[in-house]
């Protein structure tokens, strides 16, 4: 592999351009961040360079949308920074497979001075330090409260006053709640939940990790006591609730820090409080809440340690702790101290926080939690979503996770030689793909003529300028992550090793892959036909002889600019419980005096999105509205290649409209429909964004789509070798798919 | 000519053309229409904050302090530059010479006289609004107004009466743009995303023409193939080759260049196969007779098939600039310094982990929409240009 990729590099560098870095006498540490805005990062930066005058820091602000990709990427590809911001659910993972450095020594002597140090050990040693973290606390809605008679200064204290207080606004009525449920998505439900238990006194695992405690009677109090409050909530994703929460109509919810940003930005007249969790009873259990945080980690891969740490230090110094505290307004300060800082005086919300976060934990620190948490999510979600009795959802919960404690990671190494053998499998396949498809054309219709070299030659050098781009940037990465298909290839502990088919046997027998792919098929089958009839039936419209073509064109091409965040969380909206579909609903239904078909048409439960059946056929829905004005414009501009004058032969000749359809109109469209129908079933084989945008997959893996599914395994669960074999496998399957297609258009024969 | 059904049915098909465009518009129409509110959300519009209801109804006594001594304040915490005017109810008593003014976090402040506003007549409740504009805002920090506060304007002692202090939003502002362009470097952004869309928009005019020609009107060996190569290449899961991508351009050093945004993306396989196909529609008779008449291959090309595809060109020429204007991932993972950074990158900035500020989102995503826009409206007339049936006339 390393040979290819010099005689490569030697190659294209021949044609000229290297990133030239100038020899510079500091040392540079390059370090990533998500969390703080440019400005204030820049000038701790400067303060730090004028302090330490031989390192020069190159910092660089990533985005939250794929920033976690980036990272990841680069560690694979060796390119990772010297110190970088992790979410510190990552850092197990990240710290077994050996990616960061330990730094134990560096931090023992300011140790006691900061908080959050439990998902940075393992096995009792450092491997990062604690920045900005983060906890939840109960938001409750001063006016709801006023309104159901209750004391808007005096939140609920323990779970029966929660409960009480719910239902109490919950009666008011009018779309309003009393608490708000996250559900439909992967980390928030069990976020949410767990701090009850854990208030209970309850574990979910074991002291040493070797089994799970779920089912003891702590865990299913808090279960129980959540399958009771379920009633009284407004069941959602959280931005959904939050926003919800900021518009006034939830009475209370327990969520993070950003709230206090969200609500003044969205709704600044909402009178509002924040105080502790709720604790079980009046003198049992503790008021325990849920902790996150960002934290600053040094990856082995750096050549400039002791520079990264004296970053690290300088950075988690109080005083910069708290700048970043001040400036962001929706992290806390990791550092002890802070409390005694003005700050919490003054703002007496943000104290409740840093109260809370005292008395808030964080997600166990196992390397297989990303695991565990989905197992914990789809028990929660079958409680609230599907009203699955508790104990049975636990069960089933608990014999999930004792199966992923008891894996042992096994290293099946193969030898190098087997990269050889793959190559030559990758060029077999290519080949018998070949051989197959002139079989396939073959018996197709009669054989071409006899070619003419210098011809070909012509022909050749019209295609040159994507033979010669392909064959470096598409050949090369295509082969390259074959190879990682047929191997055991971990992102962050960059291990690899060749295990056969085994990565493709073990997706062909998931049975999540199974669920993945009928989602898949689903989505294609039900979306290709709407979307390209649709499309076709416009364009047809618009090539009329009616005024304002351009308006319409523009009209409908234009939605394709809108970025799917816009759509998404339009459609989001529309799809609420209290959104424009169930009102719209609830309007048809008035008029019914008698047996009408309409009485039929109900609020589905608990919401569209949220239903297990509905929710995919929801994202169809949006994708079909959103796309097929894309497809009338390239109809339409296929259109235009039939000449006017065979329309008016065929009119005076006395066709139809359907036999001008038929005969002319459709023989002629053959090549652009088949462009439509083939790239539209890719792209809709491929669905991804618009996935992750709406349910991440959610409600249960109900709209986890193969895509979504490889890039859960490629970069959360870091298993870039099986995502790579989904991804080949999802190839193979589409590539079937569409050589039935060119099949059925009878490409290459049927015209010219 | 035309019969009564047929203008019937045409003002039934403008009619349904009509209301799928005004449908398919909603989102665009949202997207601009958020970017210009003052507050809010996509579905939710703020018209005015009441900053103290009832504080102010009782009557506050105060007496006499110097010019200037403030008698009450109310939290604001807000950018006042948002705000049209400042509305509250006053009951003049005694001293009619009272100041309303706007403190900002470091106690700097600017005070208006009530009188101005008042009708001096009246000496029960009267409606006060004074429009934001007359504070005089230059020594503040405007984005960060603390305080709404009352003082004396002259020493005097008497009791304050006021009630239901409302800031008002503006309807219509520019604000969010100003607060996202100012957020970084977006003329280098701008820059560089137009330069990277405009050698990919005009490489893959030229090249896929050229590519999709060959493979639409020639036979050579292989052909086939490598066409089931163009298509395939595209179902490959984008996901699936970010990992070895990376490391080729990590490889070659092209890591932070433009070269590792450009040159990959000059012959996009969607583009050939569009255009292969279009170019299947076209009637075979002109380039025959263009051969005839002696012109060579690439004068053929250039002569006789671009400008015959010309609807289908716009589509490539609008689509590859739309995607590699609004393309994310790549630049994304290539680059790494802020020279570098396309404008999806910077404002993907914009966006935070949990709260989601939709005016500024929505700012942040018109301005990426807009010269795609721009170009969409500049290349459209093409698509519907009925060129053959003029070029087959002659």
């Amino acid at each position: 592999m390393k040979k290819i990729a010099a005689l490569l590099s030697l190659l294209v560098l021949c044609g000229g351009y290297n990133a030239c870095f100038a020899k510079e006498e500091r040392t540079v540490v390059t370090f990533w961040q998500l969390s703080v805005k440019e400005d204030v990062m820049r000038s701790m930066i400067k303060e730090f360079e004028k302090d330490n005058p031989d390192i020069k820091v190159d910092v660089q602000i990533l985005a939250w949308d794929f920033g976690f990709d980036k990272i990841v990427t680069s560690i694979a590809a060796g390119n990772a920074p010297d110190l970088c911001e992790l979410g510190s659910t990552w850092v197990p993972t990240f710290a077994t497979g050996g990616a960061l450095a330990d730094v134990t020594g560096s931090l023992s002597g300011i140790k006691d001075k900061y908080i959050f140090w439990e998902p940075l050990t393992y096995q009792e040693r450092l491997f990062g330090a604690p920045w900005l973290v983060g906890t939840r606390a109960l938001f409750y809605n001063k006016d709801l409260f006023r309104k159901a008679g209750l004391d808007p200064e005096t939140p609920p204290g323990t779970w029966a006053e929660l409960l009480e207080y719910s239902r109490k606004i919950e009666a008011l009525g009018g779309g309003v709640h009393g608490f708000g449920i996250y559900v439909g998505e992967p980390y928030t439900p069990w976020q949410l939940f767990l701090p009850f238990a854990w208030s209970n006194g309850a574990e979910v695992l074991s002291p040493d990790f070797k089994k799970p405690l779920i089912d003891s009677p702590e865990f299913m109090e808090a279960l129980y006591f959540y399958d009771l409050l379920k009633k009284y909530s407004v069941k959602d994703r959280q931005a959904q609730v939050n926003q919800a929460f900021a518009e006034g109509k939830v009475g209370m919810q327990i969520s993070g820090e950003w709230n206090l940003m969200l609500i003044p930005q969205n709704n600044p007249g909402l009178d509002y409080g924040v105080a502790l969790v709720p604790r079980p009873y009046i003198g049992k259990g503790e008021p325990v809440s849920f902790a996150g945080g960002e934290v600053l980690v040094i990856f082995k891969q750096s050549k400039h340690q002791q520079q990264a740490e004296k970053l690290m230090k300088f950075l988690i110094r109080e005083d910069n702790i708290m700048k970043v505290v001040k400036s962001q307004k929706n992290v806390l300060p990791s550092s002890k101290e802070s409390i005694k800082d003005p700050y919490f005086r003054e703002q007496h919300k943000q104290r409740v926080f840093f109260e809370q976060m005292l008395a808030a934990r964080a997600a166990p620190g196992h390397p297989a939690w990303q695991k565990i948490e989905e197992d914990l999510t789809r028990a929660i979600e079958e409680v609230v979503l599907l009203n699955a009795e508790p104990k049975a959802a636990i069960d089933k919960a608990a014999a999930r996770i004792t199966k992923v404690l008891a894996v042992k990671k096994s290293k099946a190494a193969l030898s190098d030689r087997a990269v050889y053998s793959l190559f030559a499998a990758v060029i077999f396949l290519i080949a018998a793909a070949g051989y197959i498809w002139q079989r396939l054309k073959g018996a197709a219709g009669p054989r071409k003529e006899k070619f003419r070299f210098k011809k070909a030659a012509g022909a050749y050098l019209f295609i040159s300028p994507w033979l010669v781009i392909f064959t470096v940037f598409g050949l090369f990465p295509l082969i390259h992550s074959v190879i990682i298909s047929f191997s055991d290839y971990n992102l962050i502990e960059s291990s690899f090793s060749f295990v056969g088919l085994a990565n493709y046997f073990n997706v062909l027998a998931d049975p999540n892959f199974h669920k993945a792919l009928w989602h898949t098929i689903f989505f294609a089958v039900g979306t290709v036909p709407f979307t390209t009839a649709i499309a076709l039936f416009c364009a047809l419209l618009i090539n009329r002889k009616v005024p304002f073509k351009q308006l319409y064109q523009a009209g409908l091409f234009l939605p394709v600019v809108t970025s799917v965040i816009v759509i998404a969380s339009i459609f989001s909206y529309i799809y609420s419980p209290d959104g424009l579909l169930n009102s719209f609903i609830d309007k048809l239904r008035i008029p019914a005096g008698g047996g009408s078909y309409l009485q039929l048409l109900h609020r589905p439960e608990p919401s569209w999105l949220l239903n297990t059946a509905l929710a995919l056929p929801c994202i169809m829905a949006m994708c079909v509205w959103s796309s097929f004005g894309y497809y009338t414009i390239l109809f339409l501009a296929g259109l235009q290649s039939i000449s006017s004058e065979t329309y008016e032969a065929s009119s005076i000749d006395g066709a139809t409209w359907w036999g001008q359809f038929r005969y002319i109109i459709l023989p002629q469209l053959k090549p652009i429909m088949l462009f439509i129908v083939v790239i539209n079933s890719i792209r809709s084989f491929q669905v991804f964004p618009e996935v992750f945008a709406m349910t991440q997959g959610g409600p249960l893996g109900s709209t986890t789509t193969v895509v979504y599914y490889l890039y859960e395994l490629g970069f959360h669960k870091f298993d870039m070798g099986t995502a790579s074999a989904v991804g080949y496998i999802l190839f193979l399957f589409i590539m079937g798919f569409t050589l039935i297609q060119l099949k059925i258009f009878k490409f290459g024969e049927s015209v010219g | 000519m035309a019969r009564r059904e047929d203008i019937k049915l045409n003002y039934t098909i403008t009619a349904a053309l009509v209301v799928i465009t005004a449908l398919t518009l909603i989102p665009l129409f949202i997207m601009f229409y958020t970017s210009v509110k003052a507050e809010g959300t996509l579905t939710k519009k703020v018209s005015e904050i009441v900053v103290a209801s009832e504080a102010g109804h009782a009557g506050i006594p105060f007496t006499a302090g110097g010019k200037g001594s403030v008698i009450w304040s109310g939290r604001l915490n807000q950018d006042i530059r948002k705000f049209s005017r400042l509305e509250f109810m006053w009951k003049p008593d005694g001293s009619r010479d009272l100041e309303f003014g706007l403190v900002d976090a470091l106690g700097r402040s600017s005070f208006v006289a009530v009188s101005k506003y008042a009708d001096a007549k009246k000496t029960d409740w009267q409606k006060i609004t004074i429009p934001v504009g007359d504070f005089d805002l230059k020594g503040l920090d405007a984005r960060n107004i603390e305080d709404i506060a009352v003082a004396s304007g002259a020493p005097a002692s008497g009791t304050l009466y006021f009630d239901g202090v409302t800031l008002r939003l503006k309807k219509v502002t520019l604000i969010n743009y100003a607060d996202v362009l100012v957020s970084g470097p977006f003329g280098r952004y701008f820059f560089n995303s137009f330069i990277i869309s405009l050698f990919i928009t005009f490489g893959n005019i030229i090249f896929c023409s050229m590519v999709a020609y060959s493979f639409a009107r020639k036979e050579f060996p292989g052909k086939d193939i490598l066409f089931l190569l163009i298509i395939g290449s595209i179902m490959i899961p984008p996901q699936v080759l970010m990992v070895p991508m990376f490391s080729l351009m990590k490889n070659i050093g092209w890591l932070n260049t433009y070269w590792a945004l450009i040159i990959p993306a000059l012959t996009e396989p969607f583009n050939i196969f569009l255009l292969r196909q279009y170019i299947k529609t076209l009637p075979k008779d002109l380039e025959e007779a263009a051969l005839i008449d002696g012109a060579n291959e690439w004068q053929v090309l250039f002569r006789v098939v671009i400008p015959l595809s010309k609807p289908a060109l716009a589509i490539v020429g609008i689509n590859t600039f739309m995607g590699s204007w609004n393309t994310f991932l790549y630049p994304f993972l290539l680059t790494n310094t802020t020279e570098m950074r396309t404008l999806p990158v910077g404002l993907a900035l914009y966006k935070s982990l949990y709260s989601v500020d939709w005016t500024h989102l929505m700012a942040a995503s018109s301005i990426t929409a807009i010269p795609v826009i721009i170009v969409f409206l500049c290349f459209q007339r093409y698509i519907i240009a009925g060129l053959t049936q003029g070029a087959l006339k002659g």
